[in-house]
């Protein structure tokens, strides 16, 4: 089976779990929504800061069920040793990474589209710059957060402490991913009249260029017995 | 039972030569340069401040490079330097950063500015503090070793990328920190000082290594019923 | 020498200071791990 195959395979597979479990995803929409909510609570009824800030606190809102996301992804493989019986078939290490991760940067992406409509709500902001853009971002920004965030839910899914591990070890790490989709988000909806949009794709093009990249080809070490 | 005549051990010269040479450049920097431009007597923060973002700097890709090799070949001791130049990094940012806020305070007024070199520091630290902390969690020697492989390798591969983030986010800070950029009178300095903190480095990352490796032999030599008892590194 | 800013050897003294107390705590930490290692080696 070439690596394509097995890819979509596992690609498949994912999908599917996470929609069998789609009680668990829209409780993972709840959770993000209530961060939304909290934020408000937090900066207070200022609506103009509010829709200031709006990107952030969605990007922020995002990253905390991304958590919740990527664990889950591992954890339905640890669980009944599947990962084990994997490891017996002749999966490639790489394939099993790409659909994996392929998956979450999917979820991910859909958690923040249906996260969308809620912080425009809540925040009373809209969209006066381009539509596609926002969408780019948003998928670029999922995909920067699903590839390491895979390679380490594959460690923490098994380690002791793996509540405080994953976020500990993602969050510093996607502080690049967070800084462009921030700023692109807020580009995406104010317009971009000073032409900065490139330079913070290029961020996010970097970033998920080199770590989907070097991922697959670590998470054969990670998984190894 | 005769103690046996214990030889010095060979990294012991490293440390040796770096206390000597942080004295000299010590000297240099707080006696015999004279008062920075506009700085005044503050401006000889930097002449260890720089330093030891350098070495900090160095100490974590050398952490890179010992995490491919150990993917690669798989050698005990890769892990042991590994595990010396991610403590000894840590350590330096950490230092870094406290410099960093005293330097701040008299120029700019406040302990910390979002600078993107301070602000780089301070991400690579909470990083590899992570991956100290992830070590920390595994007991498997073998899976400990490969995981802080792999950690370090996507950590080490961040640091460009923050850094030209955070550069573009928010860009203020003067340009002091190459040698090229100050009075010829600091220099030497600033240089004998990065020699120092390279040498101390080494020591402490050698010597860290060798801690390790006394930990594995007494994992190999210790019964199994006792074996739990020296679990970590 | 206009606008230079005057005094300010604590600051110096504090960046100095804590950096090399840093490195010797470490240092030391160190020694005393070896040497812990060393002696259970020993009573072995």
């Amino acid at each position: 089976m070439t690596l394509g195959v097995q890819t979509r395979a596992i690609l498949g597979k994912d999908l599917r779990v996470t929609w069998r479990g789609r009680a668990r995803s829209a409780a993972v929409f709840a959770f993000a929504g209530t961060v939304l909510l909290l934020f408000s609570f937090a900066v207070g009824p200022d609506s103009k800061t509010l829709a200031q800030h709006a990107p952030g606190y969605f990007w922020i809102a995002l990253l905390l069920g991304s958590v919740l996301t990527l664990s889950d992804a591992f954890r339905v493989e640890t669980e009944d040793d599947a990962l084990d019986a994997m490891r017996v078939l002749p999966v490639d290490p790489r394939a099993l990474f790409l659909g994996k991760a392929a998956a979450s940067a999917i979820t991910l992406a859909a958690l923040a589209a249906a996260l969308t409509p809620v912080a425009g709500l809540l925040y009373g902001v809209g969209v006066q710059g381009s539509w596609l853009q926002l969408l780019v971002f948003i998928v670029l920004g999922a995909a920067g957060l699903a590839a390491p965030g895979t390679l380490y839910a594959a460690m923490t899914a098994k380690a002791r402490g793996r509540e405080v591990m994953l976020p500990l070890l993602l969050f510093p790490l996607v502080i690049p991913v967070l800084l462009a989709a921030v700023k692109g988000t807020a580009l995406a909806l104010a317009g971009d009249p000073m032409g900065q949009v490139p330079s913070w794709l290029g961020v996010l093009v970097a970033f998920d260029l080199v770590y989907w990249a070097v991922c697959p080809l670590l998470l054969g070490a990670v998984i190894e017995s | 039972m005769s103690a046996p005549q214990r030889r010095i051990a060979p990294e012991h010269w490293f440390g040796v030569a770096g206390l000597i040479l942080l004295a000299v450049g010590s000297y240099l920097g707080l006696v015999e340069a004279p008062p920075e431009r506009y700085m005044g007597e503050v401006g000889r923060i930097l002449y260890i401040h720089v330093p030891t973002a350098w070495i900090g700097l160095l100490a974590l890709t050398a952490a890179g490079v010992f995490a491919g090799l150990y993917l690669v070949q798989r050698r005990p001791r890769w892990d042991d330097l590994l595990t010396g130049c991610v403590e000894v990094g840590v350590i330096l940012t950490a230092m870094l950063l406290i410099q960093g806020s005293i330097w701040a305070r008299p120029t700019w007024g406040v302990f910390w500015t979002w600078d993107p070199r301070l602000t780089t520091a301070a991400i690579l630290l909470l990083s590899f503090i992570g991956v100290l902390a992830l070590r920390a969690f595994v007991e498997d020697p073998q899976r400990r070793a490969r995981w802080t492989a792999v950690a370090t390798l996507v950590a080490v591969l961040d640091i460009p990328i923050v850094y030209f983030s955070v550069k573009w986010w928010r860009t203020l800070h003067q340009d002091f920190s190459s040698p090229e950029t100050v009075a010829g009178a600091m220099h030497w300095p600033l240089r004998i000082n990065a020699f120092a903190l390279l040498a101390l480095a080494i020591w402490l990352i050698l010597r860290r290594a060798r801690l390790s490796r006394q930990r594995r032999s007494a994992r190999a030599t210790a019964p199994p019923a006792t074996s739990t008892l020296v679990a970590g590194d | 020498m206009d606008g230079m800013i005057q005094g300010g050897w604590e600051w110096v003294a504090a960046a100095w200071g804590i950096s090399l107390t840093v490195f010797a705590t470490y240092a030391v930490l160190l020694h005393l791990r070896i040497r812990h290692e060393r002696r259970r080696e020993e009573n072995r």
